[in-house]
């Protein structure tokens, strides 16, 4: 899973720093990136695969930002000082527990944090998911193996990571060994 | 909370955090330095006291941000000591680490072969820990202080300087912790029995504070360095 790297683009260094320090207090993992301008800002989002700006509209306003715009995977969230009357903006007097459901709502929509909770232990179908990654095979090996779309591979990768918290492939790996899905001559780390 | 100033006691300091004595010995500060204050102990040890205070404030206050006059440091400084705890993490805190680790699976009592391969988890990411070190030795410190040479002799870039930047190096700078919550995690939550319960007390809190630490080195980078290399190449861009 890639990490969320959001860019900060207004004119104000306040406001700039502001949300970069209310962001960093969410703990997100989120990585941040400050910019003041539409040049240096389209640089940043293309080098670093930026997938969340989020701009004060007065910056917004500006007709070089459409420049910006044209990534579709690419999210906006305005920053609104009147008022924030569609889901794209939010207003600046935001407090701290409404920034980070905002920012949940719009990396991941339609997601319910709540009903993710209770879930405990791996289904049969993740185990073998995580049989087949702990052998060192790929996510188009293991669709072709398992008869899956390679969108439901990467659906159950997801949930493995979320549910197991473990990031990385050695780290699954591991976890396979110590659990028995996998022997220790089997895997390699 | 207040930042600590150069009329600080360096005990109260250490009082309030006590991982600044891990931070402080890098500089050549250990216990026994009885009721000095930063500034004198700076005095004595030969360190600018400025930088110090940037390091010791930063590492206790994680919205600690320098302000501007304070922010006048060399950037060789602040490499010397970057460079530093990469000494302290390689020479130091990896070893004791894995031999903790090694003990741990190594154990005859109780036996429990599976243990072994968080040995080999351990090995695969002081590999990639170290890799991430040495490419910073070797390509990030040594543009950091030409750039810095540069800037202040007024002279412009020229050939492979240009190949690399700032921008390349945020790029790059990411998840080298990803490996080490994966440890962290697993042996939280999946080391199966039995195994030594004290020793994986003990390997944890050394993994916590290596995180800490690696998390600090990094901001340091982040907020502080980066920032002030970036200034110095736009500064350089235009002089054409």
């Amino acid at each position: 899973m890639s990490q969320l790297k959001i860019l900060v683009l207004s004119l104000s260094n306040i406001i700039r720093l502001g949300i970069q320090q209310s962001l960093s207090d969410l703990n997100i993992g989120a990585k941040v990136y400050l910019s003041s301008e539409i040049d240096s800002a389209k640089d940043i989002i293309e080098k670093l695969k930026i997938s969340l700006i989020i701009v004060d509209e007065n910056i917004a306003s500006a007709n070089e930002f459409e420049k910006l715009t044209t990534n579709p995977d690419l999210k906006i969230l305005y920053l609104s000082f009147r008022s924030a009357d569609i889901f794209e903006k939010m207003h600046i007097n935001i407090n701290q527990k409404e920034l980070g459901e905002k920012l949940r709502e719009y990396i991941n929509p339609g997601k319910d944090i709540k009903n993710q909770e209770g879930e405990k232990g791996l289904s049969k179908r993740e185990n073998e998911v995580v049989r087949m990654l702990s052998l060192g095979a790929g996510n188009k090996e293991i669709a072709q193996k398992l008869h899956l779309s390679l969108h439901t591979v990467l659906t159950h990768r997801k949930n493995i990571i979320r549910k197991l918290g473990i990031k990385t492939t050695s780290g699954i790996t591991v976890y396979a060994i110590l659990n028995g899905i996998i022997t220790i001559e089997e895997a390699t780390i | 909370m207040k930042p600590f100033d150069s009329k600080t006691k360096l005990a109260e300091a250490v009082f309030q955090d006590f991982n600044l004595l891990r931070v402080i010995s890098r500089f050549g500060i250990f216990p026994g330095f009885g009721d000095k204050t930063i500034g004198e102990i700076c005095k004595k040890k030969e360190i600018d006291p400025v930088f110090f205070l940037i390091i010791v404030n930063s590492f206790t206050n994680k919205r600690y941000f320098p302000s501007h006059e304070l922010a006048d440091f060399s950037l060789s400084q602040m490499v010397s000591y970057l460079q530093k705890t990469h000494t302290y993490y390689l020479d130091f805190q990896l070893p004791l680490i894995g031999d903790m680790i090694d003990n741990l699976c190594n154990n005859r009592n109780p036996e429990n072969k599976k243990l072994m391969v968080m040995k080999q988890f351990f090995s695969a990411y002081r590999k990639e820990l170290t890799d991430h070190i040495n490419r910073e030795e070797k390509i990030t410190f040594p543009y950091v202080l030409r750039i810095e040479q540069i800037f202040s002799n007024s002279e412009s870039i020229q050939g492979k300087e240009s190949d690399y930047d700032m921008l390349t190096y945020e790029k790059e700078h990411d998840n080298v912790e990803e490996k080490l919550i994966d440890l962290k995690n697993i042996m939280i939550k999946y080391l199966p029995e039995p195994f030594d319960h004290e020793m994986v007390i003990r390997i944890l809190t050394e993994l916590s504070w290596l995180e800490k630490d690696l998390n600090e080195h990094s901001r340091i980078e982040d907020t502080i360095m980066i920032p002030r290399v970036k200034i110095m190449e736009v500064g350089i861009r235009k002089r054409f």
